[in-house]
């Protein structure tokens, strides 16, 4: 937006060419100027650049979303990027807030660019979609449970058949449903990049450490060791989970059998009742889970704002459930209930064996330690 | 679909560069930031305490360009096989006013433009991104990036065969065919294909890619030590047509005056080609069990700006509406990339997509497959120039005839320095390959000299590549321009060469002819047909790529191309390195 002044009044002073000297002495004054020659309608909107995660920009670009932050006084306009790499780019001065899809992130570019706000409006789990052939596979080998109408991923059994290095084929009845030999595995973003990878290692760093979120330097290199094989060996990864998800959704199992992914995306697609989930696709939950809690980070005061009305505004939050997320404050949640935006057939089920992340220093190194491993060609 | 393919080529880029007045009106203000002059350097310190106050006091500004009350413009860096959605985006153009205008180019030469950054397209528009997203990855700027993407539509890269053949091998409606039995056909001596060149074209690259994988037998993601050069190598003996685009690919497998045994290339080039040329005896379309790499189209958007922005979001929405996919499909036999679309009936024999295989996950491996392809697996190729010295090329043109050579010698490249370590993806992919045997005919009013050359270390620097741009700097000029004379003796040529048994698999050979004039002496062009007609069929089935240099005819290039299954491509509207470096992709 700093580029469009500057377009601007170099455009003006072309046209007004003689009136040059005149504006150069009005100095400051004249640039106030400036915003009251906008014209009319959608232009008294303050826009709003903002760099999420690609997992909410349905939400973020939702017609109902933009018409109440324009009665708000907000346009958004929306770049997606992995919520990592949005800790690494260069170019965030262009934006007013980021909204990366975990605390981590948006602490990291607190501390990077030494600002305090943030907010944190909403939260979803790690769920896994998939296939009811699948599940069913997956089931008589002991990974899938059924309690009721959800469906739990034994996180434990699962490590243990990708330690035996198991293929698909190896799975009794794999023949009928999914006769290749590609390994079983959990197909995912590229941790390097995206957060849902990076939640996808902590989880199974917390698992395969026996239930215990590593804290020490030896266990994480161990965990990584491990770990980085579950990433390369699926070969090239996308940045941001948006697209495995879309490619589960339009290319079916031929891609990939089972996406991590957020829970919200799944849910969002089911609320919405667009056709694109179709009955034979379902929603696995980890045992344990993990949570993804999306951090706005405003980098000005109108990103402060936006970052405001996401957590209170009661239509927003209203929004945020209708496409998957649960939001973070209960009475809120609560309340948006009561009004009817959630049905009994997507409400979600209560977790409470969950994993915690590892600290950021953990992550990274863990994370790092796999980026060796892609550089160096082994794992 | 037609020949005319390549000069329609040349002609659209040249049309971008008549546009390239209107584009830098567009961009004025860009240039006037790049080049301050006297009182603008106060205006742009004051525009920069605008932009800072604005941004104080909370208030943002939009951007008088934006698209969003219609209008707009939009360039984008295209594949070539996107050629076939002009009409539908003709209607995109109308219902919104934007100007969406289309760059057609290589997948090698899009990521060297965009990693580089040497393009102003706003936009990328290739069959797969996979490739272009490693390389940006290792790019050193980490500032070039996608700011956005969004996939538009789905072809997997499969395999169409003879139906005679299909049924010989029990392959019809056959679910377990695996890309080995496939190399078995190969090695039997039973079965030939035609594909395009992977460092070319995207449908030959995800077949490289994927046969790799398969071949490997891990069907997991490839690593270096899982490549299996024995049997990519006895695979790809199999390979008697390569092609630098699908559609070339297509029609000269369809003309091949040799039968060939089948096609790896879109599902939806082979579906549209049963449903044309081949209607009456159809393909038999293979999805291999072991899997496939699927095309799925990624509309990129490369500036972060508002007003291209608002353009790209329309355009990628309005792609995606259910009704446009429906379109897409039923015009191009390419899969709805829109979750819940679906067609009935489904215009594709496997409804479901097959089974997919991963793509590297590094760009070294990637790299790696492509060098070991052209220098390794591949039938090693003859690539015959015929190269016209008349008095016409003396100074800047013979200057580039000798650059292009020194160029495709890996010795040409813009430093200099001869290391050819500078070089593009597209140039280091160009250059003359292990195992490639290089001819030169140079002919003015006669034929001057013939040179050969055998590349045996593909090294730039190497002692086979030096003596290639040794000779290209010694090309000197003659008196007169007999074309036909030159290109009856380099096929005469070739069928001694022919009759030469070599050792293992023949060479893939063919014939580039590059003239900057008319012809005006030696053999006519009625009589070069009819000695070519007469020709052995080994020496027939070699195909001639004509270059239109100069003052060369449009009509006799066209056809001498048109008579031997080749193409014209025109280097007064690109370049002749840019010429050369096209045909490489065929031969």
């Amino acid at each position: 937006m700093h580029h469009d002044h500057a377009v601007r009044l170099t455009r003006v002073t072309r046209v007004i060419g003689p009136a040059l000297a005149v504006l150069l002495l009005a100095g400051v004054a004249a640039l106030a100027i400036v915003p009251r020659l906008r014209p009319a309608g959608d232009d008294k909107l303050v826009t709003v650049h903002a760099l999420v995660g690609s997992e909410k920009r349905s939400f973020l670009t939702d017609p109902e979303v933009v018409s109440v932050l324009a009665r708000a006084g907000y346009r958004l306009v929306v770049d997606t990027a992995g919520s990592r790499e949005i800790t690494t780019r260069t170019d965030l001065d262009a934006y007013d807030l980021v909204f990366p899809a975990n605390t981590p992130q948006a602490d990291r570019i607190k501390q990077a660019r030494g600002l305090t706000r943030s907010y944190s409006p909403f939260y979803s789990p790690m769920a896994i979609a998939t296939f009811r052939p699948i599940a069913d596979l997956l089931a008589r080998a002991g990974v899938v449970h059924t309690d009721g109408p959800v469906a739990t991923f034994d996180m434990h059994a699962y490590l243990k058949l990708v330690r035996d290095h198991t293929r698909w084929s190896d799975l009794p009845g794999a023949d009928a449903v999914y006769p290749t030999d590609r390994s079983v595995l959990i197909a995912s973003t590229d941790v390097r990049t995206s957060n849902s990878a990076a939640l996808y290692l902590a989880l199974v760093s917390y698992v395969a450490n026996g239930d215990e979120v590593v804290t020490e330097r030896a266990t994480a290199e161990r965990q990584a060791e491990f770990a980085a094989g579950l990433f390369e060996r699926q070969g090239y990864l996308d940045n941001s989970t948006a697209e495995p998800f879309d490619e589960f959704l339009a290319m079916g199992m031929g891609k990939a059998p089972m996406v991590m992914i957020y829970e919200a995306q799944f849910l969002e697609r089911v609320r919405a009742a667009d056709g694109s989930i179709s009955p034979d696709m379902l929603l696995l939950y980890p045992e344990p889970t993990i949570f993804a809690r999306h951090t706005v980070v405003p980098l000005t005061d109108a990103g402060d704002a936006v970052g405001k009305l996401l957590s209170t505004s009661p239509d927003l939050v209203r929004l945020a459930i209708r496409h998957g997320f649960r939001p973070s404050d209960p009475a809120a949640a609560a309340q948006a209930r009561g009004q009817g935006a959630a049905n009994a057939a997507s409400a979600p089920p209560e977790l409470v064996n969950t994993a915690e992340p590892p600290s950021q220093e953990i992550s990274d190194l863990m994370i790092e330690l796999i980026a060796d491993a892609y550089r160096t060609g082994t794992g | 679909m037609t020949r005319p393919r390549m000069i329609r080529q040349r002609a659209s880029r040249h049309r971008m560069n008549q546009h390239s007045m209107n584009r830098q009106n567009q961009n004025r203000h860009n240039m006037n930031r790049r080049r301050p002059r006297g009182a603008l350097v106060l205006l742009i310190v004051l525009a920069t305490a605008a932009a800072a106050l604005g941004a104080c006091s909370g208030s943002a500004g939009t951007d008088p360009d934006d698209p969003g009350r219609g209008g707009g413009t939009l360039r984008i860096l295209a594949g070539s096989e996107l050629r076939d959605l002009d009409g539908l985006l003709d209607d995109f153009r109308r219902q919104t006013g934007i100007q969406v205008t289309l760059e057609y180019t290589g997948t090698l030469d899009a990521v060297d433009r965009i990693t580089a950054g040497t393009t102003d397209a706003d936009a990328a528009w290739l069959a797969s991104d996979r490739y272009l997203r490693l390389a940006l990855g290792d790019a050193p700027d980490r500032s070039r990036t996608i700011v956005d993407r969004a996939t538009t539509m789905m072809s997997p890269v499969v395999l169409g065969v003879r139906s005679d053949l299909a049924r010989r091998f029990g392959w019809v409606d056959n679910k377990v065919v695996t890309w080995a039995d496939v190399a078995r056909k190969v090695a039997t001596g039973e079965f030939t294909f035609a594909m395009t060149s992977p460092s070319s074209s995207n449908s030959g690259f995800s077949a490289l890619v994927g046969v790799a994988a398969a071949l490997a037998g891990t069907s997991d993601a490839l690593t270096l030590d899982d490549i299996h050069p024995v049997a990519l190598t006895s695979f790809f003996a199999g390979q008697v047509l390569t092609a630098g685009s699908s559609g070339w690919l297509t029609d000269a497998f369809v003309r091949s005056a040799t039968p060939i045994g089948g096609m790896i290339n879109y599902e939806s080039e082979i579906l549209a080609l049963n449903a044309g040329a081949l209607r009456d005896d159809p393909l038999t379309i293979i999805y291999p069990r072991d899997g496939v790499i699927t095309a799925d189209y990624p509309l990129q958007l490369l500036h972060a700006d508002a007003a291209h922005r608002g353009a790209y979001d329309r355009l990628v929405s309005w792609l995606r509406t259910p009704d446009v996919q429906r379109r897409i499909a039923t015009t191009t036999y390419r899969r709805p990339a829109t979750p819940g679309v679906r067609l009935d009936p489904a215009p594709w024999p496997a409804p479901e997509l097959p089974a997919q295989l991963p793509f590297p996950a590094t760009s070294e491996i990637a790299d790696h497959l492509l060098a070991a392809y052209q220098d390794e697996y591949r039938r090693p190729s003859h690539a015959i120039f015929v190269l016209d010295v008349s008095p016409s090329m003396r100074g800047e043109r013979l200057e580039l005839l000798r650059s292009t050579l020194r160029e495709l010698a890996g010795t040409g490249t813009s430093t200099g320095r001869g290391t050819g370590t500078d070089d593009t993806l597209e140039q280091r992919f160009a250059r003359f390959r292990e195992r490639e045997r290089v001819t030169l005919i140079t002919f003015s009013g006669t034929v001057h000299d013939t040179l050969e050359f055998t590349v045996n270390d593909p090294q730039p620097g190497s002692a086979d590549l030096t003596a290639i741009s040794a000779a290209a700097d010694g090309l000197t000029l003659g008196s007169g321009t007999a074309i036909y004379s030159a290109l009856e003796a380099a096929y005469r040529y070739v069928a001694d060469s022919a009759a030469a048994p070599a050792d293992g698999v023949a060479p893939l050979t063919s014939i580039v002819l590059m003239t900057d004039g008319e012809n005006n002496q030696g053999t006519t062009a009625d009589a070069f047909h009819s000695s070519y007609l007469a020709l052995p069929d080994a020496a027939r089935s070699v195909r001639t790529f004509t270059v239109v240099f100069g003052d060369a005819r449009v009509d006799e290039m066209r056809t001498i191309a048109d008579w031997t299954g080749g193409a014209m491509f025109d280097a007064r509207t690109s370049s002749l390195s840019e010429a050369f470096r096209e045909i490489r992709g065929y031969q």
